[in-house]
């Protein structure tokens, strides 16, 4: 049933976007096999998080390990809420990632579509000097960057974690490449012939086109600043500016003994919201990618 | 017809367009302050004896000579490359593989496979930590577990070099494959059909088309992720620092899994050399960027053939 | 596709609705409990140390009074308090700060963030009022307390208070040039805890009286281990770095002379204790568990060792981790007496501007009746050299220790130290030979050998 009914829905839609597969043939049982293999490993972790989550403290130290879940998950989370104000270090990632993958999208498209597609003095060694900058071990900074933010006033302010995080030279290199192989200039150029300014083009035809990847850009951007502790523990020292992560070591320190129960429960709550997004988005942006969005 | 067009879109798009800049302002200035600043700052700091919160003396260029001498250094270097060896040319293997099964317009619940190898991106780096620690420990590990099962020995994975660095590329191994997989088969849907076509009329089996058709059409997808992970792999540091466990920057006893950025947390954070620490950073950077524009070279070439 | 978005839709209704439920039930209970200062869940003696190795006892309250921001909305009442959760001191603060109209705002994080962070809140000069420094890094803070980051607190007063504190302690707050830049909180004064079923079953005596009389010097103690539990399981110590750790300290220099200039190479102590350490590897008589790994956490409770050097914070941490030996395991004094184990320091960044009052609530809740308080909640022993004669805290025992004489140990063992002269490379110093006997321990090198590598890396790193 459910195969009919995936074949249905997926079928009409391969036939009209671009060749998608270099075989007819279904594939055979071992594809199916090594699939599995590799589902099982990448989400073995994840379940068993949730597993120690469950349990108290002494149930990461079983032989053999615990594999299903026990009956503490409710009581734990009650105690989360009760150590750290939980809901408002939600609430603050949510601000922060949220902003974050939207501002490295929105720069990183500006700058790669430049990269890509327009012309000017120097292009090329500006974006030399982009890609140098990731070659950079930036955690050194972390002292004139803590200065700078304590000039400006932003200690303790959310606006610490987005602004210097806005920005990356990944996405821009990410973004250039998405535009490279993802726009013809000839649509750029039609564009232009129908008298669309220069931002116009870049808004409205160019940008459109690399949803996709932008996507996954923006979901990675997310993921990233949600998971972000090294920075945040260190500009974040007030209750209600924490993040998730600070948060999460709070709670980690108040139980001196490592309460591995306790602090799995506090990781897996961490990550619903990072899993809900996963799944809302996830499709679409797995799905962009089916597009032939990164185009080789 | 279209190619025509082309070419004569190209002639018209070669004068300047200066337009450009204000793409690019957003970022520069952000980055200027953010992290340009704080970088040339940092090569500033490298010419000194820094602490932070003590004396900060002018001593020219004596960092970088005491760099040069010093062994654990060249021990960091040495264990970086190993590390980043181990797992990189498997991982991008792997990737191949997964791209290659997930590739099929006729696989079933394509979409769930393709979510969940994404999975080990969104899991946080505390509970993957907690987890192979647990999968590599002495005592219970699940990895000792195995190698008995199968007759052979049970490992001290963290005191051996080569058992520690296996442990270490395992966690940044399940942590990239599927998100380089992803990018592969991104390339490969794109690849067009006719290719596979013409291969096939001319009796071509899968190998085959595989090696000299989708190699070479994925071939700046390859560049694209040789490069994220060697930049990537030079940096490694969150993966060695949990194996170590009790936040310890020397990387065993021997520093046999000490990375460079382990080297450098531990003169900086650690002792608060920032001086030496700098050093070592910008030695990191030159090496980084040796190693990307090698292996730009070398992938290029490869994946022409 | 209908089918599997309105799966999809179930699965994001289904988790919100977790998260909106957790959220509210929260809410109820900070609701709850506002009102007392400590709504503690955990065992009430608990103490303990925290990842790194040295550090002391733990604070097991949930930081009620950090969520009552909203009364603190001017910064003139507010002390910022940052530390990593080992001194137990926080329920004192927030009794100091309700009688005084002052919020307290802990920020309590890992061990290595916590002084990584203040390292670089000093250098910004964005700083807490309050910052707990452990002695592990005091030494590092030492040099930053001469170049003016700490309010010097011999000028406000401290100077009154230290004919109070033991003095070995009192020291490690004092910068070389006589800044007195943090007041001690807590001291990690030595104990031997044993498994006494153990002992029995090896047809030792498990009384502390008759197990202090089997050994007078770490040599007996190593024969009469090896004797009785021989290289086998159980093994007789936990891990061989703890001994030597220990054992440096129970001498009046160890890396450093009075002068400031380096021993480490010479102090017949410091090769002592190395030998000692080394020979317990070699003897194979260590089960050599990484201190403070999950696996040393599991062996403690599943017994594969029969001795811990343990300090007075330990006892929390053994009861907390091994829930399953009550009753088996108890308390003697080492076979020589002295040495220490951790322990903190309250300091006042010199940014602060909260100074008298970040002083005053220092005074409280270091003072005896608090200090003492702290000690029957959390297990850190006292500074105050009064306490170690009162009865109160010589008849201190506990059952799950076979009601040995807890109070009488500790005290008597923090009197017989004096004061260390601590530069400012005490830290990669114990690190080096920590991990070179971690190699002994790993069979990788002897112990000579391991002797003259230590040296070799000190020798390159410190000069």
């Amino acid at each position: 049933m459910t195969t009919i009914l995936r074949r249905t829905s997926e079928e009409p839609d391969s036939g009209k976007a671009r060749p998608r597969s270099s075989s007819r043939r279904g594939p055979s049982w071992w594809v199916y096999l090594l699939l599995t293999l590799f589902v099982l490993a990448s989400i073995f972790p994840f379940y068993w998080m949730f597993v120690v989550g469950s349990q108290d403290s002494s149930a990461i130290n079983d032989v053999p390990p615990a594999m299903v879940p026990g009956p503490n998950f409710w009581d734990q989370t009650l105690e989360v809420f009760n150590r750290v104000d939980f809901g408002r270090a939600l609430l603050n990632s949510m601000i922060v990632a949220t902003s974050i993958a939207m501002g490295q999208v929105l720069f990183s498209a500006l700058a790669g579509y430049a990269f890509a597609k327009l012309r000017f003095p120097l292009k090329n060694t500006l974006f030399v000097f982009v890609i140098a900058t990731m070659m950079v071990p930036l955690q050194l900074g972390v002292i004139p960057q803590f200065i700078l933010i304590s000039e400006l006033g932003w200690v303790n302010d959310l606006r610490a974690l987005i602004v210097p995080g806005i920005v990356t030279a990944f996405g821009v290199f990410w973004m250039r490449q998405a535009f490279d192989q993802g726009v013809p200039d000839e649509l750029i150029q039609a564009a232009k012939v129908d008298g669309a300014s220069n931002i116009r083009t870049f808004w409205s035809i160019a940008l459109p086109v690399v949803r996709a990847p932008s996507a996954v850009l923006g979901l990675f951007a997310f993921m990233f600043a949600w998971n972000d502790f090294f920075w945040p523990l260190i500009v974040l020292n007030k209750q209600d500016s924490f993040t998730v992560q600070v948060a999460l070591r709070q709670i980690q320190n108040q139980a001196y003994v490592t309460d591995f129960g306790i602090q799995m429960t506090a990781t897996v709550l961490a990550t619903i919201p990072l899993l809900v997004i996963f799944v809302v988005f996830g499709k679409q942006i797995v799905g962009g990618i089916m597009e032939g969005a990164l185009k080789g | 017809m279209t190619q025509t067009r082309a070419l004569r879109t190209k002639r018209k798009k070669s004068r300047n367009d200066l337009s450009g800049y204000f793409y690019i302002a957003p970022f520069f200035i952000v980055f200027g302050v953010f992290g340009a600043f704080p970088i040339v700052y940092t090569a500033w700091i490298a010419l000194h004896d820094w602490n932070p919160i003590g004396t900060q003396t002018w001593v020219g260029l004596d960092n970088f000579t005491f760099l040069v001498s010093d062994p654990r250094f060249w021990n960091a270097v040495r264990n970086t490359f190993s590390i980043w060896f181990i797992s990189t040319v498997p991982q991008l293997l792997f990737a191949l593989i997964l791209a290659a099964a997930l590739n099929n317009a006729l696989l079933k619940w394509a979409t769930g496979y393709r979510m969940s190898i994404l999975v080990p991106q969104v899991t946080s780096v505390l509970a993957v930590g907690i987890i192979f620690t647990q999968i590599f420990g002495r005592e219970f590990g699940l990895a000792n577990y195995l190698l008995e099962s199968f007759g052979m020995e049970r490992l001290d994975w963290q005191s051996g070099v080569l058992s520690s660095h296996v442990a270490i590329s395992t966690m940044v191994m399940w942590r990239w494959t599927g998100y380089n997989a992803l990018i592969y088969l991104a390339a490969m849907q794109s690849i067009p059909r006719d290719l596979y076509e013409v291969a096939d009329i001319d009796g071509a089996n899968t190998f085959r088309k595989f090696f000299h058709i989708t190699i070479p059409q994925i071939r700046p997808a390859i560049i694209f992720t040789v490069i994220i992970s060697t930049i990537g792999g030079m940096q490694v540091f969150a993966e060695p620092l949990i194996f170590g466990g009790n936040s310890n920057f020397t990387g065993g006893s021997d520093r046999q899994f000490q990375t460079l950025t382990m080297l450098l947390y531990e003169q900086g954070f650690g002792r608060f050399k920032f001086g030496y620490a700098s050093a070592i950073a910008w030695a990191l950077f030159v090496i980084i960027l040796i190693v990307s524009i090698v292996n730009y070279m070398i992938t290029r070439r490869i994946s022409r053939e | 596709m209908t089918r599997s978005t309105k799966g999809r839709f179930w699965i994001v209704l289904l988790v919100l609705s977790m998260i909106v439920a957790a959220c509210s039930g929260a809410a109820e209970e900070a609701g709850g409990d506002n009102g007392g200062t400590s709504a503690t869940t955990e065992a009430p003696d608990a103490g303990g140390g925290d990842g790194n190795g040295d550090g002391t006892t733990d604070t097991t309250q949930a930081p009620e009074a950090t969520t009552t921001t909203a009364q603190c909305a001017g910064e003139d009442n507010v002390l910022e308090v940052w530390g990593f959760g080992a001194t137990g001191l926080e329920p004192g603060m927030d009794e100091w700060g309700a009688a005084n109209g002052y919020c307290i705002e802990t920020k309590i994080i890992g061990y290595d963030d916590h002084h990584q962070g203040l390292l670089t809140a000093l250098a910004a000069g964005e700083v807490p009022d309050v910052a707990v420094v452990e002695v592990g890094y005091s030494s590092l803070f030492k040099g930053s307390a001469d170049a003016g980051f700490f309010t010097n607190l011999g000028d406000i007063g401290a100077n009154d208070l230290e004919a109070e504190f033991v003095d070995w302690r009192w020291a490690q707050g004092v910068s070389n040039t006589g800044v007195v830049f943090g007041i001690p909180t807590d001291v990690g004064g030595m104990g031997l805890a044993y498994r006494a079923d153990l002992f029995e079953a090896a047809g030792l005596p498990s009384d502390p009286a008759g197990v202090a009389a089997l050994w007078s010097t770490w040599e007996e103690f190593l024969d009469v281990g090896e004797e009785f539990f021989g290289a086998g399981d159980p093994h007789f110590l936990d891990d061989a770095g703890v001994l030597y750790q220990v054992i440096a300290t129970q001498a009046e220099q160890r890396y450093y002379a009075d002068d400031g200039s380096l021993i480490y190479d010479t102090n017949p102590n410091v090769r002592f204790a190395f030998d000692i350490a080394t020979d317990a590897a070699e003897r194979g008589l260590s089960a050599n568990f990484a201190a403070f790994s999950p696996e040393w956490n599991t062996a403690m409770d599943t017994g594969e060792y029969a001795v811990q050097l343990a300090p007075s914070w330990m006892m929390g941490y053994i009861q907390s981790v091994a829930p399953n030996t009550e009753g088996l395991w108890s308390v003697t004094t080492l076979p020589v007496p002295g040495g220490n184990w951790g322990g903190s320091q309250l300091t006042i960044p010199a940014a602060s501007d909260q100074v008298d009052a970040a002083w005053e609530m220092i005074q409280f809740v270091l003072s005896s009746d608090n200090q003492f308080a702290v000690f029957q909640n959390n297990g850190n022993f006292p500074t105050i050299e009064a306490l170690y004669d009162t009865p109160e805290l010589l008849g201190t025992t506990n059952p799950f220790f076979s009601d040995a004489p807890l109070g009488e140990i500790y005290a008597e063992s923090v009197k017989n130290l004096s004061p260390i002269y601590e530069g400012i490379d005490e830290r990669p110093i114990l690190d080096a030979f920590g991990r070179a006997i971690d190699r002994v321990e790993n069979g990788e090198l002897t112990g000579e050998e391991a002797w003259e590598e230590a040296l070799a890396e000190i020798q390159l790193d410190v000069g």
